[in-house]
């Protein structure tokens, strides 16, 4: 790009800002709570925007507009899906989360249950969804910022990685919830004026603007297609997998962490839920408008597979300045999302496997803190190789397939921990593994790897007795993990999960008696 | 504001457990008819999407169809049942909680 050096400009501004407030955190940040859980200092407004900002990636602006460029309304199928597993966190989990838990999901599934085994089982799913959804934010990255910024595509993962690797290793989670407020606030502040100089084009009235695209591209652009989303079931499978899959997503889960009480965690969803839901609204204009403006032969052209319609309608409407205001934004993007999963990861593998697994629930602060920022760092390092072994590599499904994996493996143990008094030990740890490996095994046996990545042609594959039609695997593994969990839990029984059910459910409603009482 | 914590006076003097039953259980039951009513609003909409195409296709107005109707009707019902969770809970609960607790 001709003007990159605006961009790039725009981009060191981020960086000097996020740095400097990294480093300021990192003064206080000085015991596990505060490295995990920010203290639980950070009021509702701003986890609210934090949240928004760890869960709105790259593909939210840049991913979904250009599906809307090239083909119309199915690109709203996306984000309906990516916003309607918030309110399901707020009725159920929000609350046990936040009363019962201290650090990660898994907190609550072990309270009741033998805190080894489920751990472990939790750390096997939480860490196989942080890591498919990291290579697939890594690679996009890549190559978006070679798209951007034309920097190499090695030097853009390396620089992606190191610059988390900083966010985490010395500001903790502090840091990293002031980098996912500042890019919120950057994403929707670009994503509203961006949707605003559209409607200027067509007197502030989105129907002139549906009304346009359909002239030039038939009524087709504003009707279902099945393109995007191919399959009947397929779709109910896909809707499955992101409403449930959002509400177990490790990251968004530890935020929950990060506030006072569970009266602002409760807030905080809720500001969470707008924010996301107004910028989605935004992107569709802003898809609509790149349609109309720019058109989806030039942003086919472009390349990076009609993830340049969100920049290239800047340059239209905006000018160079905005152009290079949006290419940061979408740079700024993608650092805070892999910044937050790390964080997410490092909180498993510390708290889950180190502290409870490996020292029996109790080790040092000193040596806690050691440990995650050991953890920090080998994440990121892994993060790097894989992001630069994919590279060139058609990693999109690998997203899905977080989200799957979240919905079939963390979901279903999360709920029946939660709620259901027989939920036994070795239910736990077979639902999760179970939820983690159909999974991994019907997404193998798909169109998604068989015809998409090993290039086999369906005609061939589509008669073989063990070929799976659904390219989204939450319709069957969700209820089989579900229907694992139920019937071990009645072929077993555990004395002491059934004897502090009444317990558990008392902490749910009053919190973290003991603490408080401690500190009295 | 009341923190968590601040309930957790309930330690000491353990309140007593039917009242609390009792709040719990209406919590649960709220959050499950809203949880399914989101459940019923999105797989609802999904399911035109993937069995009825034509008839979310329908042209209302020239720039509109039904499916830009609906599609962002999901988006806003979604944060309104946010919304009316959050606001019984701050009336209700919350105040039945601190009640309990004391």
């Amino acid at each position: 790009m001709a003007n990159n050096s605006l961009s790039i400009g725009f981009f060191f501004a981020f960086m000097a800002l996020t740095l400097l407030i990294t480093y300021w955190a990192a003064r206080r940040t000085r015991t596990t709570e505060h490295f995990f859980a920010a203290g639980g200092a950070v009021t509702a407004w701003q986890n609210g925007w934090a949240l928004a900002g760890d869960f709105l990636s790259a593909g939210a602006l840049l991913g979904i507009a250009g599906i809307v460029t090239s083909n119309g309304f199915d690109g709203m199928i996306y984000s309906i899906g990516w916003l309607v597993g918030w309110p399901i966190i707020l009725f159920l989990i929000v609350e046990p989360l936040r009363n019962v838990g201290k650090f990660t999901f898994a907190d609550v599934v072990a309270y009741r249950l033998g805190q080894k085994p489920v751990r472990m089982a939790a750390a096997v799913g939480t860490l196989a969804v942080i890591m498919f959804y990291l290579i697939a934010q890594m690679v996009a990255t890549g190559s978006l910022i070679k798209l951007l910024f034309g920097l190499p595509y090695t030097w853009s993962v390396a620089l992606v990685g190191s610059v988390m690797l900083v966010y985490v290793l010395f500001g903790g989670m502090l840091a990293t919830t002031w980098v996912q407020v500042v890019k919120a606030a950057l994403l929707m502040a670009g994503g509203v004026v961006l949707a605003v100089l559209v409607l200027t084009h067509f007197d502030m009235n989105p129907l002139k603007l549906f009304a346009a695209a359909a002239d030039k591209y038939g009524t087709k652009v504003l009707q279902p297609g099945s393109r995007v989303v191919s399959g009947q079931w397929d779709a109910i499978s896909l809707g499955l997998g992101l409403m449930f899959g959002t509400a177990a997503m490790p990251h968004v889960l530890m935020r929950i962490y990060t506030v006072r009480d569970f009266k602002a965690a409760r807030l905080s969803i809720l500001y969470a839920t707008g924010v996301i839901g107004v910028f989605h609204l935004m992107v569709f204009i802003i898809g609509f408008g790149a349609m109309v403006l720019v058109g989806p032969e030039a942003v086919a052209k472009a390349g990076g597979g009609g993830n340049m319609a969100a920049p290239l309608l800047a340059l239209a409407v905006g000018g160079n300045a905005f152009f290079g205001f949006i290419c940061a934004v979408a740079f700024a993007t993608m650092l805070a999302v892999v910044a937050g999963l790390t964080l997410s990861g490092v909180a498993t593998l510390c708290h889950d496997v180190w502290t409870n697994v490996v020292r029996h629930g109790s080790a040092p602060e000193a040596e806690q803190l050691k440990v995650a920022r050991i953890a920090t760092v080998l994440i990121s390092i892994l993060a790097i190789v894989l992001g630069i072994a994919f590279e060139g590599q058609n990693v999109a499904f690998m997203a899905g397939l977080a989200f799957s994996i979240a919905c079939a493996a963390n979901f279903p143990s999360l709920v029946l921990a939660i709620t259901w008094r027989r939920f036994t030990t070795p239910a736990a740890v077979a639902s999760i593994l179970v939820g983690t490996l159909s999974s991994l095994v019907l997404i193998y046996l798909s169109p998604t790897i068989q015809v998409d990545i090993l290039g086999k042609p369906l005609a061939q594959i589509e008669t073989a007795w063990w070929f799976v039609s659904l390219r989204n695997p939450a319709i069957i593994a969700m209820p089989l993990s579900f229907l694992v969990a139920i019937v071990v839990s009645l072929a077993t029984t555990e004395a002491n999960a059934n004897a502090t059910f009444d317990e558990m459910q008392r902490r749910i409603l009053f919190g973290r008696g003991a603490a408080a009482v401690r500190e009295q | 504001m009341v923190s968590a914590e601040t309930y957790g006076i309930a330690e000491a003097t353990p309140p007593t457990m039917p009242r609390g039953a009792a709040l719990a259980k209406k919590r649960l039951r709220i959050a499950l008819v809203l949880s399914a009513a989101m459940i019923a609003i999105y797989f609802g909409f999904m399911a035109l999407f993937a069995f009825d195409k034509p008839l979310l296709g329908t042209m209302l107005a020239p720039g509109l169809s039904l499916c830009i109707v609906l599609g962002p009707l999901v988006i806003i019902s979604s944060f309104l049942l946010c919304l009316v969770y959050v606001l019984w809970a701050n009336r209700v609960f919350d105040p039945g909680i601190r009640d309990l607790g004391a």
